[in-house]
């Protein structure tokens, strides 16, 4: 009897060692022999908030994105410009992330916790800017050749994911550019051609 | 070989004997004991240790075998052998209740022993066939033991010369037997020490083999339990165990054998099971036994741990279980034990990794603050990306518009989807206000240096040289600028604006123009001269065919940028029916202007055309 006695008290003190001491053991390096841990995508919600077309030169033009990042947790949360953050697009027909290295933020983002903070991010591509704009012009080719310039951005795309490699944070950010098209082919194209 | 001469063969018992079945040790006075080998009612004879004397009466003490009960009686040494170590004992004073308790034990070992069906004999080791057969010790044994006389003479039995270095191996076989057997008394005389009430102490003097009984080859096979081939066998009676522990013992005289086959049947049982048999005189010497039920000799309690186990022997078969049931408990322990480490270990782990938090809800990622969306370090729901993508889409999302920005940071501001409306021009924070002026007031604006809105002032409608009335510049032109208004463009520069001024007209048709003349900064500044260069070449859209067929007219705005060689550069509708835009831009991008001079040189100019259209009649 008092042998089961020792044996149950060695139990019970092997099992308390078990569950105070392991989980102070050093954590190894998640990126050689733990699992990465899943995305958090419920920690930050997004919500659009415009696309801006920039003239740089004559010849480009940058595509700005702005977000809405509202952090619905109890901390404040800050990202830093950096390889840890990376901007993915998610493919309208299947979800699938496709890469877009030419995605970045534009500045490091502080989201204090239960506020909303707007961000950005930018592209930028070669585009032939409108002379007439010195005119305080803006007509349909014109229009479209700004939308042309998004739709080639993001036409095939629902939205962006911007990961947070250190937070593990996923944040989607949805498209919105819904009603995106061009208003008439030829319209476009007598734009595209008049500008040139 | 031959045996020593026997006793005469005379009956002289009052009572008849029973040979001892089971090993029985028997406490001789004080300091002495031995091993009971035939009982009667009147007497017993033992193997003692020590020498016996002669004379005198001896304190007879033995536990009987197969119960509790001790016997103590009182004897007289009858006889003696000639090692004084076998002796007949004759019982004196002998009380009722020990003669029925020995009455009770003859019977117990008259009565045969059922073999124990859970264990076969196990194969018998036979020396290989001696050259000789060595005869004596056994032979004069069984001899004697249909009489069970008093006294065994012992023969001394030469060994043949061919076996001399055999037999040299064998005594230190034999030797070491003996030393086997004195540690076995040695602890039965403690276990007795201990056991019994009246605890005498005596010492047990180590046994010797009998050399003079039998070649120390016989010895080696008595010790060892192994039968000899070439033992001779009378009435088929076979060697007993107890008999080869006696062949070890000094005059060692077994009686009745002749008349015990079947006794001995579980004896040569138990020997062929190869158990010691160094050990078995310590089992059954010193094991008093205590359970109720007789044990068998040959339900002893089963080595569990190998032969390091059987120097427990002495515990009887149901303590031995209960050692059994104890250890499997103790296994049992361990392996709970075992498994209570590897659960707590993997808990620890599922603690650090989470994961049971996670199966309760919790949504703690690394141990810290619950909650999962309400936590930074919040381990996430588990989603794929495929379920994120529909969580995503099925939200309703705000379509945004897009803002552009130019270079002179102005914005507009245009819908996502075609069709929408456009937001007037307006400049951004940094940038300066446009300010209109009358066209009456603006024919000739002097900008201010510092580039801030001023107020602009007019010359009154003269055709040439209007002046300005604040820095005094004037802009001489072959062109009325009386209706011409001028604008600060932001930068230093000027904008001038010429009136709308028609150009063509027909049945379905009427085309007008306005111009816009920039002047830079370094021309705004002084006096300049300027040459609005005259539309050279005009074409006239067409109708076009679809827009008549479907009845489409309007009045259409285009954009255009006259470069400095008076070509169209840039072209762009402003707004307008869409059936009638393409006609209208391939026209006008034919036009041709003579070129436009400031101060000489050729500059850009800007152009709002509007095209009206009216179906035709």
């Amino acid at each position: 009897m008092r042998t089961i006695l020792t044996l149950g008290i060695f139990a019970i003190l092997l099992a308390m060692l078990g569950y105070l001491v392991v989980p102070l053991i050093p954590r190894p390096d998640a990126q050689t022999t733990a699992p990465a841990p899943a995305w958090n995508p419920g920690a930050l919600r997004a919500e659009p908030s415009g696309i801006q077309v920039r003239e740089v030169d004559p010849n480009h033009a940058t595509i700005v994105f702005s977000y809405d990042l509202d952090n619905q947790t109890d901390a404040d949360y800050q990202m830093a410009k950096g390889p840890s953050t990376v901007i993915m697009t998610r493919l309208k027909s299947d979800g699938t992330l496709e890469p877009n290295d030419n995605l970045h933020l534009d500045s490091s983002i502080f989201v204090p916790a239960h506020n909303r903070t707007r961000i950005s991010f930018s592209v930028t591509e070669p585009f032939r800017w409108p002379s007439g704009m010195a005119l305080e012009h803006m007509g349909p080719i014109n229009q479209d050749k700004y939308r042309a310039l998004i739709a080639q951005q993001v036409g095939g795309a629902s939205g962006f994911v911007l990961f947070d490699q250190s937070a593990h944070y996923q944040v989607e950010l949805p498209g919105g550019w819904q009603g995106l098209q061009p208003s008439t082919p030829g319209g476009a194209n007598a734009g595209g051609t008049a500008g040139n | 070989m031959q045996s020593g001469s026997m006793p005469p063969k005379t009956e002289r018992r009052a009572h008849p004997r029973q040979k001892i079945q089971s090993l029985t040790y028997v406490e001789l006075g004080n300091g002495n004991g031995g091993i009971a080998l035939n009982v009667s009612e009147g007497g017993m004879t033992v193997v003692a240790a020590q020498p016996l004397d002669a004379e005198g009466t001896i304190d007879i003490a033995l536990q009987l075998p197969q119960t509790r009960k001790r016997l103590q009686v009182k004897g007289d040494v009858r006889w003696l052998s000639d090692s004084r170590k076998e002796a007949g004992l004759q019982f004196v004073d002998l009380s009722s209740e020990a003669l029925a308790d020995i009455r009770d034990w003859m019977a117990r070992e008259a009565s045969p022993q059922p073999v124990d069906e859970a264990f076969p004999p196990m194969p018998t080791y036979r020396e290989p066939p001696r050259r000789e057969p060595e005869e004596s010790f056994f032979a004069d044994e069984e001899e004697a033991e249909p009489e069970a006389e008093v006294e065994t003479k012992v023969e001394t039995v030469e060994a043949a010369p061919e076996v001399k270095d055999e037999a040299a191996a064998k005594a230190r076989d034999a030797e070491t037997t003996r030393k086997k057997l004195e540690r076995v008394f040695e602890a039965g005389h403690r276990e007795m020490q201990a056991e019994a009430a009246s605890a005498e102490t005596f010492t047990l003097e180590p046994l010797m083999p009998r050399p003079s009984a039998a070649p120390p080859g016989e010895a080696r096979a008595g010790a060892e339990h192994v039968e000899a081939p070439g033992a001779p066998r009378v009435n088929g009676a076979k060697r007993t165990p107890f008999s080869a522990i006696a062949s070890g013992l000094p005059d060692a005289a077994p009686m009745q054998s002749t008349n015990a086959p079947e006794v001995n049947a579980p004896r040569e049982t138990e020997n062929d099971r190869g158990l010691p048999s160094a050990q078995s005189p310590s089992m059954l010497i010193s094991s008093p036994p205590i359970a109720t039920n007789p044990p068998h000799p040959l339900e002893l309690p089963r080595p569990i741990f190998g032969s390091s186990f059987q120097t427990s022997q002495e515990i009887p078969e149901e303590t031995g279980k209960d050692i059994r049931v104890h250890l499997q408990s103790g296994w049992v322990l361990g392996v709970l034990v075992v498994l209570l480490a590897l659960i707590s270990f993997f808990s620890g782990m599922a603690v650090r990794r989470g994961a049971l938090n996670r199966m309760v809800g919790e949504g703690d990622g690394y141990g810290g603050r619950t909650g999962s969306a309400l936590t930074p370090g919040a381990a996430p729901t588990t989603q794929n990306s495929a379920a994120v993508a529909a969580s995503t889409s099925s939200t309703p999302t705000r379509e945004v518009d897009i803002e552009v920005l130019d270079s002179a940071n102005r914005k507009w501001t245009i819908p996502m989807s075609a069709g929408g409306t456009v937001t007037a021009p307006a400049t951004t924070a940094s940038d300066t206000a446009p300010q209109t002026q009358p066209a009456n007031d603006v024919a000739n604006t002097a900008a201010p240096a510092n580039s801030q809105p001023q107020p602009q002032t007019t010359a009154a409608n003269p055709p040439v040289a209007p002046t300005s009335s604040t820095n005094n510049t004037k802009t001489t032109s072959n062109t009325d600028l009386s209706d011409a208004s001028t604008t600060d463009n932001g930068n230093g520069g000027l904008l001038m604006t010429l009136p709308e001024t028609p150009v063509a007209a027909s049945s379905s048709i009427a085309i007008s123009v306005r111009r816009f003349i920039p002047i830079p900064p370094e021309a705004a500044a002084r006096n300049r001269n300027l040459q609005v260069g005259s539309l050279a070449n005009l074409v006239e859209p067409a109708y076009s065919a679809e827009a008549v067929q479907e009845k489409v007219d309007g009045t259409v705005k285009l954009r255009a940028t006259i470069s400095a060689d008076g070509t169209v550069g840039y072209l762009d509708a402003e707004s307008g029916p869409r059936a009638l835009l393409p006609n209208s831009l391939t026209a006008v991008r034919n036009w041709r202007y003579n070129p436009t001079l400031l101060n000489g040189k050729p500059i850009e100019t800007q152009e709002e055309i509007t095209i009206v259209f009216r179906l035709p009649r």
